[in-house]
């Protein structure tokens, strides 16, 4: 500790402090814009300049690191006077019409430009007016006019990318963005190109972010300080009026988020204190406002869907479960609130009806907490992309790690793990569990599993000596089964999967859609293909399945309920209700106690226990003459209920790209297939048709799905291809 | 690829080395070819954003692909006021091209450089590393012929 004067202030100061810390501590402001206490500091903008006694000219508080006996000004005519110059500086390159207008107040009120300023030079089009960290900075330095020749850089706005626009002509070049990129998230898809006064900011050969690896967090988007960088959905929507934290369900995780409200609708997802990824920022607005949500209560009267009163829809659904409860399956899924399972359970329950849950048996209902780790760890990470289905996972284990644990990546699929992992194996497809036995230092089976021997070894001398951890997704990994030394961080991407693991189930999805006896089908936003009649099929959902149904209940989004969910480590969460249900839509929970009411049953608070099933490991068959390919089949992380997000909303297809069937160049070849081609996958216990996408990533002789729900058996040997579609 | 791979391995696989690697892999090429970047952007886990940014930003390094001999005009202040502007404009005029561009058979490529430090010879212009000094608008046809001249 020691001691520095601010504006003859005597403050504490540590050691390797930055002046600008300091006087944050002591409440003194010192105007910054490239500044962000998240990030390494940059000295771009030059708004925080300080005089400080003793040197010559005005220093940079945000890298100026504090020194005993320091004696600094941080607000003097001299520097207010550079201040503003600076950012008259910026305002040349910056459109600035309004900025500077004297008849702002008037045109706020009215809604016009008196002065006819063109559109793209104004604030009152830019969709972060009133947003603008500059705008603020320029009303604070009550800057009236710019002294130099605007310049316009005349920027094409680039709009081909997902989720959100750019327009570098309102850029400042703070570098917030591509310091947040680098630095946080490890992506490395934003730098600086070019020099002087053509410095820009963008990717590595001006590709598009889809071609630069980008991972679409909108973390630029939210450090951005001006309007360079917007969301596209909520760019027509006032600035946020309310914010309410609550917890996203589009995964296990579970982040920390900022529901942002204008007017009571739910505009965009911003981070609260920690990192999100593309599905809670970019996801839950346009989820939750979808024009092709059902919103009222349906029933099919003869051949038509006819909106209906919630009344008769609960009668009927009431009537028909009453009848016919013995041959009645529930089929849950997991992403609804704790409170919204347990009373499904507890209903289920009082009427004996059978429930069957949608989540990969391979989940432990207690799991191995990734927040507690400590000493000297390693982690295996096996059959999971964890920079796409689980990226604020692996932030928060290499930021507790300070990037000391030992990263090895077990994947048939060569994927962007390189960025992270220090050693890749890329197995043959079905031997990941040979190289994981030959990991843990058996040498007994001599099995070829096209790794090398140098690679083992490589491997095994960086995980001496630690703990190790195997992080897999357990519907990517059916055949593994993790022994010791090391120890199972399975790892399911659906939110909740906790709760439903530990309360049970009586059947399993596949055993329930299989059952003849069962004819009635009560569906809670479960992700299933039906191929056979029922009596009655009732769904609980906010979009229409592609299946025919008796029933269809519209159900609030978690963005709609309250409630708690637990998260991938266990711990508890709570769900806040950000906006009202839209439409006729009601949560779960509601509907189950309607449902209850117009049954005269009660439910009980707690949730009943089921003994969880024991379920046979699968075996990877061979391939064959007739089922030549070996199948890859990966679960799609992106979806919400029964719905896979790239089959709902704009973007997430092209990001996702999951509704394709990828082969590489070679095996394409094999079979003459074509990208664009329609092909159909078939094997002893799949059939999946897509598209034929070619990416040398995949291996030889294997096709590569992405299957959305969680079924079990049908995703695994061996399969062949047939081109159905030029 | 086996060329990048020997500069790679010259250069210790050192990442901090990227300037050095970039330049000498613009000796093989005569200017940075994308396949290439991305190769090394792997080899040595540097993003290629960043190897983008570094080639951006110095002149020497270039993206496209050059002309056989590369001609560099300085304009520096000393060349400025010695008819610097004359002897690029006669320049522009000879080989057909602006500043900045490469002559149709790819035998020229034209640019201008701020400053060399050789303000004595000044007006200078640089023909593949050599250096003529107090060049003329009069001399510039000669000087063009004698690397046509090399050709055949």
């Amino acid at each position: 500790m020691m001691t520095i004067t601010i504006n003859g202030k005597r403050v504490k100061a540590k050691r390797g402090e930055t002046v600008l810390k300091v006087a944050e501590r002591a409440g003194i402001r010192i105007p910054t814009l490239c500044y962000h206490k998240e990030l390494t500091p940059y000295g771009g903008c030059r708004l925080c300049v300080v005089e400080v006694e003793g040197t010559r000219t005005p220093l940079t508080a945000c890298t100026l690191v504090a020194e005993r006996g320091m004696v600094v000004r941080t607000d003097t005519p001299r520097l207010r006077k550079l201040r503003k110059f600076t950012l008259q500086l910026m305002l040349s390159e910056h459109p600035n019409a309004c900025l500077i207008c004297e008849r702002d107040a008037d045109c706020t009120n009215f809604q016009e430009c008196i002065k006819k300023a063109a559109v793209t030079f104004g604030c009152k089009s830019c969709p972060q007016n009133e947003n603008c960290a500059l705008q603020d900075m320029v009303r604070e330095f009550k800057i009236k006019d710019i002294p130099f020749d605007f310049n316009y850089r005349g920027l094409e706005l680039e709009r081909h990318d997902p989720f959100f626009d750019r327009d570098y002509n309102l850029c400042i070049l703070c570098g917030r963005c591509i310091r947040v990129c680098a630095e946080i998230r490890g992506a490395h898809t934003l730098e600086f190109h070019h020099r002087g006064p053509d410095t820009l900011v963008g990717t590595a050969f001006d590709q598009s972010h889809l071609e630069s690896d980008c991972q679409f967090c909108g973390a630029c988007v939210d450090f951005c300080p001006t309007g360079a960088l917007r969301d596209r959905f909520s760019r027509y929507d006032k600035p946020p009026d309310k914010k309410v934290k609550t917890t996203c369900m589009l995964c296990s995780i579970g982040c920390q988020i900022d529901l942002n409200l204008s007017a009571g609708k739910i505009t965009c997802t911003t981070p609260h204190a920690s990192h999100i990824c593309a599905r809670g920022r970019f996801g839950i607005a346009p989820l939750v406002n979808h024009p092709k949500r059902i919103t009222v209560p349906l029933m099919k009267k003869g051949d038509t869907l006819v909106e209906v009163e919630w009344e008769e829809a609960l009668s009927f659904v009431a009537n028909k479960l009453r009848k016919n409860r013995k041959h009645t399956g529930i089929l849950l899924n997991s992403e609804l609130t704790s409170e919204a399972i347990g009373k499904i359970h507890s209903f289920a329950d009082n009427l004996q009806i059978k429930i069957a849950v949608q989540m990969h048996p391979g989940n432990t209902p207690e799991p191995l907490d990734t927040t507690t780790l400590k000493g000297k760890v390693a982690f295996i990470v096996l059959n999971t992309d964890l920079v796409a289905d689980f990226s604020v996972l692996l932030l928060g284990l290499r930021k507790k790690h300070k990037n000391n644990a030992v990263f090895i990546v077990i994947d048939p699929v060569a994927g962007r793990s390189n960025r992270y992992a220090d050693v890749v194996l890329n197995p043959a497809p079905g031997a990941e569990d040979d190289v994981i036995k030959l990991l843990s230092g058996s040498r007994s089976k001599k099995k070829k599993t096209g790794v090398s021997a140098d690679a083992i070894d490589a491997a095994r001398h960086l995980i001496e000596n630690r703990k190790t951890y195997v992080l897999y997704n357990p519907s990517n990994a059916p055949s593994v089964k993790i022994k010791k030394p090391f120890r199972a961080m399975p790892l399911n991407p659906k939110s909740n999967t906790l709760t439903i693991a530990r309360s049970g189930f009586d059947i399993t999805p596949e055993q329930m859609l299989a059952e003849k006896y069962i004819n009635c089908l009560y569906l809670i936003g479960s992700a299933v293909d039906l191929d056979r009649k029922y009596d009655t099929v009732i769904v609980q959902d906010c979009f229409l399945p592609d299946f025919e149904f008796d029933v269809f209940l519209p159900a609030a989004t978690f963005a709609e309920s309250s409630g708690s969910v637990r998260d991938i480590n266990g711990k508890l969460k709570r769900v806040r209700r950000a906006a009202v249900p839209a439409g006729r839509a009601l949560s779960d929970g509601q509907i189950i106690d309607d449902l209850a009411r117009t049954l005269k049953i009660k439910l009980k608070k707690k949730i009943p226990k089921k003994k969880a099933k024991r379920v046979k490991k699968v075996l990877p068959a061979r391939t064959s003459r007739k089922y030549p390919l070996n199948l890859i089949a990966r679960q799609n992380t992106y979806g919400y209920r029964s719905k896979p997000l790239s089959a709902v909303l704009k973007g997430f297809d092209r990001l996702r790209e999951d509704r394709h069937v990828w082969l590489n160049g070679r095996t394409a070849a094999k079979y003459k297939l074509k990208e664009g081609m329609e092909a159909t996958v078939n094997g002893p216990h799949v059939t999946y048709t897509g598209r034929v996408k070619i990416s040398s990533s995949v291996p030889d002789g294997a096709v590569l799905i992405y299957f959305y729900g969680s079924s079990r058996n049908a995703h695994v040997g061996p399969v062949r291809i047939e081109c159905t579609k030029s | 690829m086996k060329k990048v791979e020997n500069i790679l391995r010259q250069n210790g696989h050192r990442k901090e080395r990227i300037i050095q690697i970039l330049s000498d892999i613009q000796r093989i090429y005569n200017y940075l070819p994308k396949e290439v970047l991305q190769y090394i952007s792997g080899r040595l886990r540097l993003p290629l954003s960043e190897i983008y940014s570094i080639a951006t930003f110095y002149a020497a390094f270039s993206l496209k692909p050059r002309g056989k001999h590369l001609v560099t005009v300085c304009m520096g202040t000393a060349c400025h006021v010695r008819g610097a502007p004359a002897v690029l404009s006669r320049l522009e005029e000879r080989l057909g091209v602006e500043s900045g561009g490469t002559t149709s058979d790819n035998q020229f490529t034209l640019k201008t450089v701020n400053c060399l430090g050789a303000c004595a010879l000044a007006p200078i212009v640089v023909v593949d590393e050599e250096y003529h000094g107090q060049t003329t608008v009069n001399k510039v046809d000669k000087l063009v012929k004698t690397y046509e001249k090399d050709e055949n």
